[in-house]
């Protein structure tokens, strides 16, 4: 199976001609729920690499309602990233361990003709990168963010997941045989990210814990507002394995964005995250192990970038984006070498 | 190691061309990555000959063999999956460096300059 890949971006949707068709199921679907507002809004969002994202707005009275709903859309592959009820499960466990997170307001079933999918609440912020690490708006949110993040990431750790079913367990062991059969699969040599996945075999992390893992949290995923961090968006990465998996990937270069220099999603320092971290969950940052998910985390982004450039190659989706993002491999490749050296 | 190769880019280019898309952000978006390709295209069509010849070179170098690049990365490969090479290898990590730079003097030179240059959300 195709190892889901993390969301890309910022880039928009294409347009699809079936709206007015949507919108009526929409109405429907919240009709029949008992809200019999009038749906003023409606409007295609960027997203994941396996979902739809549509803004709704609803008018009933004199007050307005907005909302996302997320399906699993045609057009998009199967086999990427989590089901969208177990979003939505994920969702509520990570709400109830105190995490903000969008509220769900309801899973669609097949009555409701709309596929797979949830209606959430929208919660407003901003999710780009450079206008929250440069917009004056954001500057006492940046100065807030690292801690935030840390025990944002410390509340996701502690999440039930025992009642989530259809949440794969990927441990690291399952991690490196994947991503070595990925390569396998692509068919092409790339020796840096071969060398990452060794050196990772050599160097797992020894009694990692075992707890529900966001997979990409970091900037582009998660909403902010003028006061930090309002809410962990695109779950669909989501597994059980080690925690420190999400701390070390928030902290590749690649997740720095604009400002390579500050560890910490091109924000903050590493220990500003690690003593929030330990603070909110009551039990230390493993250092070396958060340093073995930041190697591991670019030699995954690596072969991510080749698994989105062969949805394009291999002809599933053809798109000059995708067969461009091929050509970002040697970017955390470049970083995996420099940490390697270490 | 380039991918997709040149062509590749190629053929995305000539099908995004002979593809209208509706005006709107998911066009420009489209158009504004086929002109960062075209970038890339140009900067591979000038530095690109060299930078496989010095790759080549210095591979036969490390493994001790000759052989064309692919044969060669795909040697390499190999010996590092089943240990024979590792991170400790003399000259390996050198080797990775030069040509890691090298392809992304021609995928995106601000990487290098540690200027981020990662802008895709």
């Amino acid at each position: 199976m195709p190892r889901p890949a993390p969301s890309t971006g910022s880039s928009p949707r294409p347009p699809t001609s079936s709206d007015d068709d949507i919108g009526q199921r929409i109405a429907r679907a919240f009709a029949r729920r008992g809200d019999h507002g009038v749906l003023s809004g409606l409007r295609r969002l960027s997203g994941g690499a396996s979902k739809e994202s549509i803004l709704l707005t609803l008018r009933g009275g004199t007050n307005e309602r907005s909302y996302v709903l997320r399906r699993a859309a045609a057009g998009h592959d199967d086999g990427f990233g989590l089901a969208p009820d177990v979003e939505a499960a994920l969702l509520r466990a990570a709400a109830e361990a105190g995490a903000a997170v969008p509220e769900v307001a309801f899973v669609l079933d097949a009555e409701d003709g709309l596929g797979p999918g949830f209606v959430m609440h929208k919660v407003d912020g901003e999710t780009l990168a450079p206008r929250i690490q440069r917009d004056d708006a954001f500057a006492t949110a940046r100065a807030a963010l690292p801690a935030q993040l840390g025990r944002a990431l410390a509340r996701i750790h502690r999440a039930r997941i025992d009642d989530v079913a259809g949440l794969p367990e990927q441990a690291i062991d399952w991690q490196i045989a994947h991503y070595r059969a990925v390569l396998d699969r692509i068919g092409v040599a790339a020796p840096a990210l071969e060398l990452g996945l060794a050196w990772a075999a050599a160097h797992r992390p020894t009694a990692p814990r075992h707890t529900l893992v966001h997979g990409d949290f970091r900037l582009g995923n998660l909403m902010v507002d003028g006061q930090g961090l309002a809410a962990v968006l695109d779950w669909e990465l989501s597994h059980s394995g080690d925690p420190m998996e999400d701390l070390g990937w928030l902290c590749i270069r690649s997740w720095r964005f604009g400002r390579p220099d500050l560890a910490v999603a091109g924000i903050g320092m590493r220990e500003t995250l690690f003593a929030a971290y330990e603070d909110e969950a009551g039990m230390a940052v493993d250092r070396s192990a958060v340093n073995f998910w930041e190697v591991f985390g670019n030699v995954k982004w690596g072969a991510i970038c080749l698994i989105q450039a062969n949805r394009h190659v291999g002809g599933q989706t053809r798109s000059i984006e995708l067969a461009a993002i091929g050509r970002r491999m040697q970017e955390p490749a470049s970083d995996l070498v420099g940490l390697l050296r270490r | 190691m380039m991918y997709p190769d040149a062509d590749g880019l190629l053929a995305a280019l000539q099908e995004f061309l002979a593809t209208p898309l509706p005006p709107g952000d998911f066009e420009r978006f489209q158009r504004r990555v086929a002109g960062n390709v075209v970038a890339i295209l140009r900067r591979e069509w000038a530095q690109g000959a060299e930078a496989a010849d010095a790759e080549r070179t210095r591979l036969a170098v490390l493994l001790g063999r000759d052989g064309d690049l692919d044969t060669l990365n795909r040697d390499l490969v190999r010996r590092i999956r089943t240990g024979e090479i590792d991170w400790t290898s003399a000259g390996l990590l050198d080797h990775l460096d030069a040509t890691l730079a090298a392809e992304l003097a021609i995928n995106n030179p601000k990487w290098i300059a540690g200027k981020g240059g990662n802008t895709n959300g």
